[in-house]
């Protein structure tokens, strides 16, 4: 039996199991991601889901026999995240990847620590283009596909700002020649500021959301995001007139 | 020995409802057969006409035996306002805080995760009431989680977009509630949707 005491975590996904109970898609800090059942929590419905609310950091105690664990207590940790309109379609966005790409049971601290600072950042209304990014990047380290933004992988040689680049998803940047039609064409600028944490402007923002989106829809396979086609329903719902 | 396999189907029958265990379930049998046996005829007998009659109201999608629900039809409600709610019990809730406009049932929420999406919530329809001239303001009363809160965000923009007027229920201290209790996320919803006096 292995219980773990207190484990700062995040909930990231909760599913109504039986009359009473919860099951729980929860990404700890040190011990990963992994499924736990809260048995008879919403007998008391008035703190359902106050308690097991999404986007908030918690403190959660379990006891593991199998593969799916026990909740044996579950209190908030630090100060409340409050995500309020588009915001909350984006931490959908970031649960979905998380929830598709990382292993269960494989600690990512790291990770756990940049998602914890991307939801304040989103809370605290900052521009999700470019942290999103950020995120996204981290997560591609985290799963050991880290990208390579600071040299040509067929030279060797710095990627300069002023050149133009095209990205091999399995390898890297690779400096644009004429021959390479039909690819995504990113400017050096863009690798460099991706690198640096340091994205601005429309186009590098553009540039960087495109290289991104490209690389996780490559290790998404074929699996559509579910959360993307709702943020786009969404913007088209604003617009319809 | 097939009367009591007819009496074990009966009381695994009875176990599909909600907080209903093995134990619970044979004491219902028993008690069926033992005293109310009539009761019993017209519960199935009730209980087979519901499920093949009743289904969702065309308009605001609640449960109903007719096309439209008795809501729906009744001429004393307020055309120029509805409700968005969940679930169909949500309407009963409302109508008995004497609220007389019309609803709307979404049968769930956004959950993109479950694969539940705006059409699944039957928003194709509801983009259709609100070219209704009548319509002024639309009143999201989904829950305060997180998947309501987007849900009522998402409906809030294509409302917009028609220039109507929408408007989300208060969410904070519970009437009778008393702060030292109340976590404190609740109380920091309470502190944003505060209200000059």
């Amino acid at each position: 039996m292995n219980k773990v005491l207190c484990a700062p975590a995040f909930i990231l996904h909760r599913q109504n199991y039986r009359e009473t109970s919860l099951i729980l898609d929860v990404f700890s800090r040190d011990y990963g991601r992994i499924n736990l059942i809260a048995k008879g929590v919403r007998k008391n419905r008035r703190q359902q889901f106050s308690t097991f609310e999404l986007y908030q950091r918690h403190l959660i105690s379990w006891s593991a026999r199998t593969e799916l664990g026990t909740l044996t207590d579950i209190e908030s940790d630090k100060q409340f995240i409050s995500l309020n309109q588009h915001q909350l379609f984006i931490g959908f966005y970031m649960n979905e990847l998380i929830i598709y790409l990382l292993h269960k049971h494989e600690p990512h601290a790291e990770l756990f620590d940049y998602y914890s600072q991307a939801l304040l950042a989103l809370a605290s209304g900052q521009n999700e283009k470019t942290f999103l990014r950020y995120f996204e990047k981290h997560l591609l380290e985290s799963l050991g596909y880290g990208l390579v933004l600071d040299i040509d992988i067929n030279t060797g040689e710095p990627i300069q700002e002023k050149s133009h680049y095209t990205y091999e998803v399995d390898s890297g940047p690779v400096l644009y020649n004429n021959n390479n039609e039909n690819k995504l064409i990113i400017s050096g600028k863009t690798l460099l500021q991706l690198k640096n944490e340091s994205l601005s402007g429309e186009e590098q923002l553009r540039e960087a959301k495109y290289l991104c989106r490209l690389i996780i829809n490559c290790y998404l396979g074929n699996r559509k995001l579910k959360t993307r086609e709702l943020y786009n329903a969404f913007i088209n719902a604003g617009s319809s007139a | 020995m097939s009367e009591i396999s007819l009496l074990e189907k009966l009381v695994e029958a009875l176990r599909i409802m909600p907080g209903i265990g093995r134990k619970s379930a044979q004491r219902i049998a028993h008690h069926l057969l033992q005293r109310n046996r009539d009761g019993a005829k017209h519960l199935a007998a009730m209980l087979n006409e519901a499920m093949e009659r009743v289904g969702h109201c065309e308009r605001c999608r609640t449960y109903t035996e007719n096309q439209l629900c008795y809501r729906c039809v009744s001429s004393k409600r307020d055309n120029s306002v509805i409700c968005v709610v969940e679930n169909p019990s949500d309407v009963d809730a409302i109508d008995d805080a004497n609220f007389r406009g019309r609803y709307f049932v979404l049968l769930g929420h956004l959950s993109p995760l479950d694969g539940i999406g705006p059409e699944d919530l039957g928003l194709n329809e509801f983009h259709k009431l609100l070219d209704d001239e009548e319509l002024q303001e639309v009143i999201l009363a989904t829950n305060t989680t997180v998947e309501g809160e987007a849900t009522a965000h998402f409906i809030s923009e294509m409302v917009k977009s028609k220039g109507k007027n929408v408007s989300r229920i208060a969410h904070g201290i519970p009437m009778g509630g008393e702060l030292e209790y109340v976590n404190s996320m609740t109380i920091a919803h309470a502190l944003d949707g505060r209200k000059t006096i």
